[in-house]
């Protein structure tokens, strides 16, 4: 039976997902910005199940609102990506080293 | 009507113009910038122009507007003296600066006009940030302004350092909203909502024992903090600040230093004192951690620091750890020096940014931006009025009377002592101490230094100076009368 327990297990999961996939990652940026919006999807799940449990539509408006700022965001994060990679004609991570620090 | 009436129209009167008018300008800019009949002009002098125009029209607008203090929006958004004062802090601010900058994309010849119109969509977005009641408007705000944020940091398109700046900006910025996230969406699934007002009579009467989840919002809570701090580089979040800082191009690290931090720090003032004021007594100790931390890791990151921008950014980290403890100490007395203490760094980083952005060298066939530390030495002989101004700049951020910035510094220690936070106080005169070093030094390299080569400068352009001298004025005469900010403070925090 699932239980509202379940559901916010699922969703802390999830994150947690995301946010070992930043920090665990040695590859590329891509796939920082994948984690990041793992992250953003398991929180508006976390906000939809609460609504549903609370019975309250404010969680679901505010799932909506996620997806339209995570959008956008996804997609400047994707220009900004390739207006470095026309400079540097690389995405890997170890070379992202000219400010230190 | 039913759930719109015109009073939410009436308030945000000067938002909806800034936006229309970004709207105008990018139109016109489009049209002009592509017309092969004009010769494809460079519409972006122009556009700045305008943008100062615009910005003196909204501060008029905001000025004589008379808003009721009411909520609006279906209490989205909240409309009091400290979202007032802080629109008119942030819209004058906004404009000097805007003077500032105004010819720092034609020498550098990044000719792109959508500069302007990104700023003022940042600037609106700071404006909904000091406005904002409830956790939707202030994520969506926060959203706004940090992707404004991402898309500057990145502006100059043609050196490797803004890219990257731009892109280690975007990554950890959007981790702390995400974290920001799930802290929302654990307080609202525990309590059932996002207004802050909501949320303040929620916790009057809480008390750990009767309550199961209080762990739980406790945790969300931190989230929150955590996202808000790591927005406005405070230790151990302020990783981002540096490396953005140094990347991106002056005009729009001058951009990051001076506006963002006044809303942000408005919005925290509000989340922890008015909604949070109960049950913030448990965490008290994140955020003196987090003040201790940032005046360590300002003070000492700035002692090692030789370039110029770097070095702004780790004082600004030990800035912002003063601002913390005023905030830890969970009082008003607290709260009012934090706020002092942020407008007056307002007022200095605005100073700070037109000596910099001043710093032009001569680098046949064009000057470049001044770089390292050590360059300015003997600038006495190039230019003495500049550099005893300089002087008087970094003596307000050391924290010498009669500037304001040690008056901002006394509160803060004043209303530490008060709440028996003696260590904290220590701490915070201690590392005053060893960071009035590394102000000073640069008067050392100024006056006194023993190398005979100096580099050419050009001389200081007209806005620039205008802009120099009326800051530095406002501080004197702040120094001299307190009462000019401290009387607007205390309207802000009790109105």
């Amino acid at each position: 039976m699932i239980t509202q327990l379940y559901c916010e297990n699922y969703t802390f999961f999830l994150f947690l997902i995301g946010v070992l996939g930043i920090f665990l990652n040695q590859k590329s940026i891509i796939i920082i910005i994948m984690s990041l919006e793992i992250m953003f999807l398991s929180v508006s799940f976390n906000f939809i199940f609460f609504s549903i449990y609370l019975d309250n539509i404010i969680g679901q408006l505010f799932a909506l609102a996620i997806l339209t700022v995570a959008a956008s965001e996804s997609s400047i994060g994707l220009a900004i990506l390739v207006v470095y990679y026309r400079i540097r004609n690389t995405i890997t991570i170890e070379l992202m080293t000219l400010t230190k620090g | 009507m039913l759930f719109i009436s015109s009073y939410d129209f009436y308030v945000l009167l000067t938002e909806i113009y800034l936006l229309f008018t970004a709207c105008a300008l990018l139109i016109y800019g489009v049209l002009l910038n592509t017309s092969k009949s004009r010769g494809t002009p460079i519409v972006d002098h122009n556009i700045g122009g305008f943008f100062s125009l615009i910005l003196i029209i909204g501060i008029w607008l905001t000025l004589y507007s008379n808003a009721p203090y009411i909520t609006s929006w279906n209490s989205l958004l909240v409309h009091d003296f400290l979202s007032f004062g802080t629109k008119n802090v942030i819209l004058t601010t906004s404009l000097l600066w805007s003077l500032t900058i105004f010819s720092y994309n034609k020498i550098e010849k990044i000719n792109f006009y959508e500069y302007w119109i990104i700023s003022m969509l940042a600037i609106v977005a700071m404006i909904f940030i000091s406005c904002s009641y409830d956790f939707l408007s202030m994520y969506l705000a926060i959203e706004f302004q940090s992707i404004a944020f991402y898309i500057l940091a990145s502006f100059k398109r043609t050196s490797e350092f803004s890219t990257e700046a731009g892109l280690k900006y975007f990554i950890l910025g959007a981790f702390s909203s995400a974290l920001l996230l799930l802290g929302i969406s654990l307080l609202y699934g525990f309590t059932g909502l996002t207004n802050f007002g909501d949320l303040s009579k929620i916790f009057l009467g809480i008390s750990i024992e009767n309550c199961i989840s209080i762990k739980i919002i406790l945790f969300s809570i931190i989230l929150i903090e955590v996202a808000l701090l790591f927005k406005i580089s405070a230790a151990p979040f302020h990783m981002w600040s540096p490396d953005v800082y140094e990347g991106a191009p002056t005009n729009v690290t001058s951009f990051f230093g001076i506006l963002p931090k006044l809303a942000l720090i408005s919005l925290i003032f509000r989340i922890l004192f008015l909604s949070c004021s109960e049950i913030i007594t448990q965490l008290n100790f994140t955020l003196i951690i987090c003040a201790v931390l940032s005046m360590l890791v300002g003070t000492f990151g700035a002692l090692a620091q030789t370039k110029w921008k770097r070095f702004i950014a780790y004082s600004t980290i030990s800035h912002v750890g003063f601002i913390l403890a005023g905030f830890s100490t969970l009082e008003f007395s607290g709260a009012f020096s934090a706020l002092f203490y942020i407008l007056i760094y307002t007022l200095t980083s605005l100073a700070t940014f037109s000596i910099l952005l001043s710093f032009r060298c001569l680098s046949y066939p064009s000057t470049h931006q001044l770089r390292y530390l050590a360059d300015i030495n003997n600038l006495v002989k190039i230019n003495p009025m500049f550099s005893s101004s300089l002087i008087l700049v970094l003596f307000s951020m050391a924290g010498i009377p009669p500037f304001p910035g040690f008056f901002a510094k006394a509160f803060v220690l004043l209303s530490l002592l008060q709440e028996q936070l003696i260590g904290l106080a220590i701490i915070a005169i201690l590392l005053s101490c060893i960071s009035c070093f590394y102000y000073i030094r640069l008067i050392q390299v100024i006056y006194f230094s023993h190398t005979k080569t100096v580099l050419i400068f050009s001389p200081i352009e007209k806005e620039k100076a205008i802009i120099l001298s009326l800051t530095i004025m406002l501080l004197l005469i702040i120094g001299l009368k307190i009462n000019l900010i401290s009387n607007f403070v205390y309207c802000m925090l009790f109105l």
